[in-house]
């Protein structure tokens, strides 16, 4: 029955715990269950629901080991497609991943912190500097458009490749407004070897000695 | 009554067994493997490791890379996929579930500098004027310019300066860089 | 066979009276409006840290310079009091008092549970100021340390034994639906609670595949049981008709003791734990297919026909809300676990949404309903006003739909950009803002109901114009401890 079917006369009691009381030696037991069958469609889905079940449990169980990423593992990337490198494409790449968290998307910087790459002389001239700076990295004091930048930038050399030191600076020298020459994989390598006594980030002072030499 | 005993039966019975299933057989299966290796952890680590799961940067920066070809994962740079023995022993496990900000599986490798940890930490606006990450500054200490010379503060954007003080990391702070620089998958995966 | 049969068992052997259904709820009383009145508490508080939390979001620098207010404590904690106070302690009040009108017993034990009461909610306490000041034990859904966690452990043993007692000495011979949920539930949760705080699992991977067995079974056999348990009970009771039927009530029973035991490492696809126990998984929670069919087609049959009873029945409204977004969560859940789904939605806002479905539109809206049913008939008083209590239904039920609808629908094409690389990751949190700006003007609008509910409760209980409260709560405590 129904709580208005309790409560729908409550005008005729002088008290809410009478009428309570009263409600409550009223209150029937829960009727008994009925046993029907359930609708026909409801069996199709258990046995559809069972079936692919035992399906995907067989199809993807992998191996029964403590490999993880078992699935994954068998379409091992074959690196046989190295000739068709987009230097831009994979710039951009290297660029999300690595650079733009300090440097930002649009190359900007953060203003007394991270100087900016659009508009950089040191990124448009000659490709060596920003090839070391992202091979090794720098650090101490700089002045840019009258704002004092004093951050340490890490080397990426140990972590990239050539050919992604390459794209990157290639990418840098061709975007946020920017316009120079593309650094090809084997200026790098050339660039890497001639430094590869330096462990330290450059400061301004030595990357003006070095590219003076 | 022998229904009573059936339900407790197959109550405790369905529970007992995926329990097993689910939590002991991994565990025989994985911990061999996990145990082999010496891991390194130092001090620092250990403690930036307290300080990640006490400010429960879990619960925003998943550390688990999904597998190439499974979501984007390798693509934006994240890493290969993850290993058992890339978490160092380190408990609690850290996986996480959420990437309100992005993994950190490999961010040592990404982003080795420790000033930009440390300015990430004091103001993430400062790096990332779109970030909502919360700033963490009772992990720094704020002194006189003049105070402790030698050792320069952090270099915050105009914005964020306090006129005349400084802000340099403390312990906490310095542990917690470390931990994350820490965070490198050091061998390739594959076997 | 299923039928309640009123008389006792064999009147020759069992010396248990009989009990009228007044008796039982006068034995009830106290106990039962304890753990509700204290799940209630909790449940203010945790809307507080929800709300908290969710304009952190938004607004990083809100209360930015508070340590123990920062968002990675903020947040664990408000999952905490609303899952181990609010629906645990809750939901715990109305599986006794189900469990002692079903069975005709008085609950038992009664002074023993008051105490396990006292100290549940004082290791909640406890164990929130520990989390604020960082020491959480750092795994989701078991943050509080395991100390306060074994507390509370064993204060739900001691409800369990008063729960074994009760369906031993019953004055019925057979046992309904609602009581097998209930006694698996009171069987479940202790062992999944002291398991969890073993220290076997002890690396990192093995820890990860503990922690979301744990978390999620902490809602498959526990919440859910009890849940479900109301639901069947509160159909057919408030509509005076039968339930469908009892071949599909074991059916649905059954099912879910067999799969949703096995459903945790869904949640971590793509980690780095052996692929084929993932699988298994995966396959389980296809398979939660056909208990929640069962049980959904067993209360749609039900209640078909009688729709409009939800009219002018407030607990008929939240019950039959709270079924049906058991069915929705389910069915979504099964599909969230297939590996071409889970690879879109797997780190973003879509499943904190479809959590809040489940313990929000499913386990708090039954407790809701389940609360307005029960507090008459203990306290022999009436609501306040029924209006109010509409008032309470709709922000409720508005406010979860818009919370649901803007996380799922944002969460979505969040994990579209997020599998592409070309996105950048800024991006992606960007574009979620004005959908947690909407999550949090839902959280007021919850936050607002469950004051209405708590505003509505305390003037029931502790109102002093028709009877004077004070002496007649010091009576009932001391007829409660005279067991």
């Amino acid at each position: 029955m129904t709580d208005e079917h309790y409560f729908g006369d409550r005008e005729n009691f002088r008290s809410m715990e009478e009428l309570h009381k009263a409600a409550l030696a009223r209150e029937e037991q829960i009727p008994e269950e009925g046993n029907e069958r359930g609708p026909w469609w409801m069996y199709v889905i258990i046995v559809l629901t069972l079936s692919f079940g035992f399906f995907y449990m067989g199809r993807y169980l992998g191996e029964i080991s403590d490999r993880p990423h078992v699935l994954f593992n068998e379409a091992a990337p074959t690196e046989a497609e190295e000739a068709d490198l987009d230097l831009m494409a994979e710039g951009r790449r290297v660029y999300t991943r690595l650079c733009q968290s300090c440097h930002q998307q649009d190359g900007s910087g953060v203003v007394g912190a991270f100087p900016p790459l659009g508009g950089s002389a040191w990124v448009m001239e000659q490709p060596e500097r920003p090839v070391k700076i992202v091979l090794q990295g720098f650090q101490g004091e700089i002045v840019r458009d009258g704002v004092t930048y004093n951050s340490v930038m890490p080397g990426f050399g140990q972590l990239l490749s050539d050919d992604e030191v390459a794209s990157v600076v290639t990418y840098l020298r061709n975007s946020f407004g920017n316009e120079a020459s593309e650094v090809s994989p084997e200026d790098v390598s050339g660039m890497r070897e001639a430094t590869s006594d330096r462990t330290t980030a450059w400061t301004e002072a030595d990357l003006e000695a070095f590219m003076e030499r | 009554m022998i229904r009573l005993s059936i339900l407790l039966f197959g109550i405790i019975a369905t529970f007992v067994i995926a329990m097993f299933g689910l939590t002991i057989v991994p565990k025989f299966f994985i911990d061999e493997g996990v145990r082999e290796p010496t891991y390194l952890t130092s001090f620092e680590i250990t403690e930036g490791h307290r300080i990640f799961v006490r400010e429960g940067c879990i619960y925003c920066h998943s550390k688990q890379v999904r597998p190439e070809g499974f979501g984007a994962d390798f693509e934006r740079g994240w890493g290969r996929a993850s290993l058992p023995t890339d978490y160092r022993n380190l408990l609690p496990h850290n996986l996480g579930t959420m990437r309100t900000g992005p993994d950190l599986a490999n961010i040592g490798a990404r982003q080795p500098s420790r000033d930009w940890h440390y300015l990430n930490l004091y103001q993430p606006r400062a790096i990332n004027e779109k970030s909502i990450m919360p700033p963490f500054p009772w992990l720094f200490e704020v002194y006189s310019e003049r105070a402790r010379p030698g050792r320069d503060g952090l270099s915050l954007p105009e914005q964020y300066r306090i006129p005349g003080m400084k802000v340099l990391p403390a312990d906490e702070a310095r542990y917690l860089a470390t931990y994350l620089i820490s965070l490198v998958q050091e061998s390739t995966g594959t076997e | 066979m299923k039928k309640e049969n009123i008389k006792p068992v064999d009147p020759g052997n069992n010396p248990s009276p009989h009990y009228s259904v007044s008796e039982l709820d006068r034995k009830a009383r106290f106990v039962v409006l304890f753990l509700i009145m204290s799940g209630v508490f909790w449940l203010l508080l945790g809307t507080l840290l929800a709300l908290l939390a969710s304009v952190k979001m938004h607004l990083p620098e809100f209360l930015g310079n508070a340590g123990w207010l920062t968002f990675g404590r903020v947040r664990p904690l408000h999952l905490n009091t609303v899952v181990y106070g609010w629906s645990s302690l809750t939901g715990a009040g109305v599986a006794l008092w189900i469990l002692s009108r079903l069975l005709k017993i008085p609950i038992q034990l009664r002074g023993y549970i008051l105490v396990a009461g006292v100290i549940w909610n004082i290791s909640l306490f406890v164990g929130s100021i520990q989390i604020l000041a960082g020491f959480s034990r750092g795994i989701e859904w078991l943050e509080f340390p395991v100390s306060t966690m074994v507390a509370m452990v064993l204060c739900v043993i001691i409800i369990s034994a008063s729960v074994m007692q009760m369906i031993i000495m019953r004055n019925v011979k057979q046992l309904y639906v609602s009581v097998w949920y209930i006694l698996a539930a009171f069987l479940w949760f202790p062992l999944l609670g002291l398991v969890s705080s073993l220290p076997v699992f002890d690396t990192p991977t093995v820890q990860a595949g503990m922690n979301w067995w744990y978390a999620h079974n902490a809602l498959g056999l526990w919440f859910t049981p009890i849940c479900l348990a109301a639901a069947y009970y509160f159909i057919p009771k408030v509509l005076g008709r039968p339930i469908y039927s009892y071949g599909l009530s074991l059916l649905g029973f059954w099912g879910l003791a067999l799969f949703y035991n096995w459903n945790g490492f869904h949640h971590l696809i793509g980690s780095p734990l052996p692929t084929w126990f993932v699988t298994i998984s995966i396959s389980a929670s296809v398979m939660m297919v056909i208990p929640v069919v069962v049980v959904a087609v067993n209360h749609h049959m039900t209640v078909v026909g009688s729709f409009k009873a939800v009219k002018y029945s407030p607990t008929l409204r939240f019950v039959v809300f709270a079924a049906m977004s058991y069915t929705f969560v389910s069915l979504q859940g099964s599909m969230q676990s297939l590996r071409s789904v889970n690879e879109v939605i797997h780190f973003t806002h879509f499943v904190a949404a479809h959590a809040h479905i489940g313990m929000y539109a499913f386990v708090s809206m039954m407790l809701f309903g389940a609360c307005y049913y029960i507090i008459p008939r203990i306290t022999l008083r009436e609501w306040h006003s029924k209006s109010l209590i509409k008032w309470h239904f709709w922000l409720t039920a508005i406010g979860i739909i818009i919370y649901v609808g803007a996380l799922q629908f944002i969460g979505l094409f969040q994990g579209w950009s997020m599998n592409n690389p070309d996105v950048p990751f800024t991006d992606t949190v960007t574009m979620t803002i004005p959908y947690l700006v909407a999550r949090s003007a839902s959280g007021i609008l919850m936050g607002a109901g469950h004051l209405i509910f708590a505003w509505l409760l305390i003037k029931m209980v502790f109102r002093t114009s028709e009877q004077p409260a004070g002496a007649q709560v010091l009576d009932n405590i001391r007829k409660e401890f005279t067991v």
